[in-house]
């Protein structure tokens, strides 16, 4: 790798770029097509799903959760009595790490392919009120509204924690 | 018209008030993270420095020891960004050095696979980083964009971008997707005609050669004697390399080819991350062809039960910047006793810093970081 002579038409090279596609892409608008489906990979770590039904509420997920971003939330009563516990995610924590999705038994909680989510904080609001507001609002109890594209996900023939 | 440097340096000298402190970092452009040195300067030359290590400080060992085996998955690669999967891979394989079990062949092969590729991310970003350090943002630019095709396979493969959090105690998470080995050929093909321009615009470029000769020189005994390891100690002369050494996952069944260069100084460093960066697309080549077929992971059970005998083990990786080490205690629990991280940046960082920077010139503190690939979170764990 010693110096070379440069060719009087080194600086030519750049024109070359003139004809080649930019490595940026338009952001949301542009689609990557990278992988074999459009968009981010088939087996992208995104936003959870839950098939609420599924769900058995064994709170599994929350002990293995290793930044404690899910907590179970009870939404009701069985015929027996006893209170119907569904998982809430809190995106403030959660490291999409996916170890939740490996250990679901039933195979209810997965994780979509879609990343993106977005509030709107409202502006009157105090600096200290809106830290509660926002607050709130990323903590997300998972159902099937993102079920339509599902990206990262452990079938049980193929479990891998347990 | 400005007068030269050492003028001004001179000058200075005969003032009362000539010492003065500059903050290199934490928020200095040429600085690699949440880490600074504090410069006792005159005028441009350096006369004192003190390293302000700390403020990256997160207690990963001490909060590795209040998690559950597994879950501390999520948080090892976390120690360099960069570079994560030799943290992962030094993790599990102190973790089944305890348990004395032996990973599958083809989970070996994986583990190899990600660890060359974390490899060739981490070398794009330093040698990137470097010409920036110089003031030279093409290959920079370049280079991020290359990085982005091997990450885009990483995205594929576990599903994360930068944390793949994909090695697990007994193996890997999950197997090659179909399709992803034809497509990672491409992504090798392609930084093997790359290699061509990085040298053109980086590695023969004069203002790099002017800048990085003779700048930081380690002789081939300081280089042990201050304990760098991985690249930076093979540009001192030392054949050392743990992957040959002290083979770990697929290791053992290829012919790894340590390279080592007589020099010691920054630019031999730099054109030794070259070299390296070529041989590691040849390994990666290399395992693609060897790799069997079969399980990629042990039944463990349910791993957030796993309970480790008790027991220790240390473990140790090649990774990018030198040698990651991990030493690990099990009492027979569900957590760690014990865990102790050795990084390869904090030789370099916090001791070779002390040597070295006094009587260089300021503008050079960012170049002689970027060519020891100092990683500031790998001091600071």
């Amino acid at each position: 790798m010693a110096l070379g002579d440069k060719s009087v038409y080194s600086p030519l090279t750049t024109l070359k770029n003139l004809f080649k596609r930019p490595m940026t892409i338009k952001y949301p608008k542009e689609i990557l097509r990278v992988f074999p489906k459009e968009g981010v990979s088939p087996n992208y770590r995104g936003l959870h799903t839950n098939d609420l039904e599924k769900c058995v509420g064994c709170a599994a997920c929350q002990r293995i959760c290793p930044f404690d971003a899910i907590e179970m939330k009870i939404i009701g009563q069985n015929e027996q009595g006893r209170a119907i516990k569904k998982p809430v995610v809190d995106y403030g924590r959660c490291s999409f790490c996916a170890f939740c999705v490996d250990v679901c038994p039933t195979n209810s909680l997965k994780m979509s392919r879609h990343y993106i989510y977005k509030i709107k904080t409202v502006k009157s609001l105090s600096a200290k009120d809106e830290v509660e507001f926002v607050k709130d609002k990323f903590r997300i109890m998972p159902d099937e509204k993102l079920g339509d594209d599902i990206g990262y996900n452990t079938g049980k023939a193929k479990k891998v924690l347990g | 018209m400005d007068a030269p440097s050492y003028m001004l340096t001179k000058i200075a000298e005969k003032d009362d008030l000539a010492v003065y402190e500059l903050f290199f970092g934490p928020n200095h452009p040429g600085m690699h993270g949440n880490f600074g040195y504090v410069l006792e300067m005159i005028g441009t030359e350096i006369v004192k420095v003190r390293p302000n290590a700390g403020q990256l400080h997160r207690g990963f060992e001490k909060l590795m020891e209040q998690k559950l085996w597994v879950q501390n998955i999520a948080l090892v690669p976390r120690i360099c960004v960069v570079d994560p999967d030799p943290n992962e891979v030094a993790y599990c394989t102190a973790i089944e050095k305890i348990m004395g079990i032996e990973i599958p062949d083809r989970a070996k092969f994986i583990r190899t696979i990600t660890l060359e590729m974390s490899r060739l991310t981490s070398f794009l970003m330093g040698m990137g980083a470097l010409g920036a350090a110089l003031g030279l943002y093409t290959p920079m630019y370049i280079m991020t964009a290359d990085r982005d095709l091997i990450l885009d396979l990483f995205e594929w493969l576990t599903g994360g971008r930068i944390y793949h959090i994909f090695n697990i105690p007994g193996g890997v998470r999950n197997d090659l997707p179909e399709g992803w080995v034809d497509r990672l050929n491409k992504v090798l093909d392609h930084l093997e005609k790359r290699l061509i321009e990085y040298d053109k615009i980086l590695f023969e470029n004069p203002i790099v050669h002017k800048r990085l000769k003779g700048l930081g020189y380690v002789s081939k005994e300081d280089a042990v004697r201050f304990g760098l390891t991985g690249p930076n100690l093979r540009a001192s002369g030392n054949p050392y390399d743990v992957r040959v050494d002290d083979p770990y996952a697929a290791y053992a069944y290829l012919d790894v080819k340590v390279i080592i260069q007589e020099g010691g100084d920054a630019l031999t460093r730099a054109v030794q991350v070259r070299i390296e960066f070529e041989e590691t697309i040849k390994l990666i080549r290399q395992a693609l062809k060897l790799m069997p077929e079969g399980e990629v992971r042990l039944n463990l059970g349910n791993l957030a039960m796993l309970k480790v005998p008790k027991g220790e083990a240390y473990a140790k990786v090649e990774s990018s910047k030198g040698e990651f080490g991990y030493y690990v205690v099990s009492d027979g629990g569900m957590k760690p006793y014990r865990v102790a991280v050795r990084g390869p940046s904090l030789p370099a960082g916090l001791l070779l810093a002390q040597k070295h920077l006094p009587k260089m010139k300021i503008d050079d503190v960012a170049a002689w970081m970027g060519s020891l690939a100092i990683c500031p979170p790998d001091i600071d764990k």
